[in-house]
């Protein structure tokens, strides 16, 4: 997990530079967590809970669900934007899987920062879910509106 | 309930199913403050935006706890996923559908599902007491063979969230791919090895 964050902190648009990292947090996968994530999500497709099912369907173990990878990118998003950041818009790919055993970590970096034709101060970012075992599992990009101090 | 890949003719099933709204939606709840908190939980999200209705209502800039951004508003826009809404007398005469929920009724060869990629657009915050509705409609759909299955089929939908003052929350894409299990693709490789002999 990350160190504890300041959740009153306010990031400004002007002091973000492209190539900044967003720190980001890890979290080991065991049968504690695969709850939580049925338990957080409401998805119970067998596939995301059931070794047996997920074995007949081709896969080699459950794997974890969409819910939970959205939850996942979306923490490292608000933890970096802060109080007042809003995430305008958040896409991403299932490429890799993130099974029970790996410690997958969400991590991402500013690509771009803008002013639009409607005067909003947007930064562009890609963020990621990765484990040991595969690498990068989920590439995803993300727009994030923030305060600017000169607006 | 699933159909032979010879018997799957992409060109119709895209004729009739793109531009189709599959679902319109009243959501049977607000907006909670447990869902988020739970969702929060799975991935230790702390943040008291949404999860402190304290810090939110008297520091946060909304007013209120919101959704957080990875929280598909599709759960407050539903029936919910328990306990089951009571039909409405009319839904008894239709016919009830027996394709997996993820295929949104089209038909494929496959009944298995994997969630492929996801696209979201926040416009507006959308708060605890909130109520949302949703419509969903099929974008595209296309065939792009796979390691599990060299017949699958791909889903792609759209749906738009909107609240009790008809203000358009945010927008959902996703793309669903549909596949066969190992054992059906022996059983329809022997289904086709039969014709052959037969023919």
């Amino acid at each position: 997990m990350s160190a504890e964050l300041d959740y009153k902190a306010v990031r400004y648009w002007d002091d973000v530079d492209v190539d900044d990292p967003l720190p980001g947090f890890s979290m080991p996968l065991d049968w504690t967590t695969m709850a939580l994530q049925v338990h957080g999500s409401q998805d119970w497709s067998r596939i995301h809970h059931d070794p047996d099912y997920a074995r007949d369907s081709g896969h080699d173990d459950i794997f974890y669900n969409t819910g939970w990878t959205a939850g996942m990118l979306g923490r490292a998003l608000t933890d970096w934007a802060g109080l007042e950041g809003w995430v305008c818009k958040l896409s991403f790919q299932m490429r890799g899987m993130n099974m029970n055993g790996d410690t997958v970590s969400s991590k991402g970096v500013v690509t771009d920062k803008y002013v639009d034709d409607d005067g909003q101060h947007l930064v562009a970012v890609d963020v990621w879910l990765e484990n040991e075992r595969v690498g990068k599992t989920t590439p995803a990009k993300a727009v994030i509106r923030l305060p600017a101090r000169t607006a | 309930m699933t159909m032979h890949p010879d018997d799957f003719d992409l060109d119709a099933i895209r004729e009739e199913w793109i531009g189709k709204i599959v679902s319109r939606n009243q959501g049977r709840f607000p907006v909670e403050y447990d869902p988020i908190r739970r969702h929060c939980h799975m991935t230790g999200d702390s943040n008291p935006l949404f999860t402190d209705p304290v810090f939110a209502k008297e520091e946060g800039p909304y007013g209120e706890v919101i959704v957080p951004p990875s929280l598909l508003p599709i759960y407050f826009s539903s029936k919910g996923p328990w306990p089951k809404a009571p039909k409405p007398k009319s839904d008894g005469e239709k016919k009830k559908s027996k394709r997996p929920f993820f295929t949104l009724g089209v038909p494929t060869p496959g009944d298995r599902g994997i969630n492929m990629g996801t696209e979201w657009e926040y416009f507006a915050p959308i708060r605890i007491g909130d109520r949302l509705r949703s419509e969903q409609a099929i974008t595209d759909i296309f065939m792009k063979p796979i390691k599990l299955d060299n017949k699958a089929v791909w889903i792609v939908s759209e749906m738009s969230f909107i609240n009790q003052d008809d203000t358009r929350v945010a927008v959902w894409r996703n793309t669903t791919l549909v596949h066969r299990s190992p054992k059906q693709i022996a059983a329809d490789e022997e289904q086709f090895a039969k014709g052959s002999e037969a023919a």
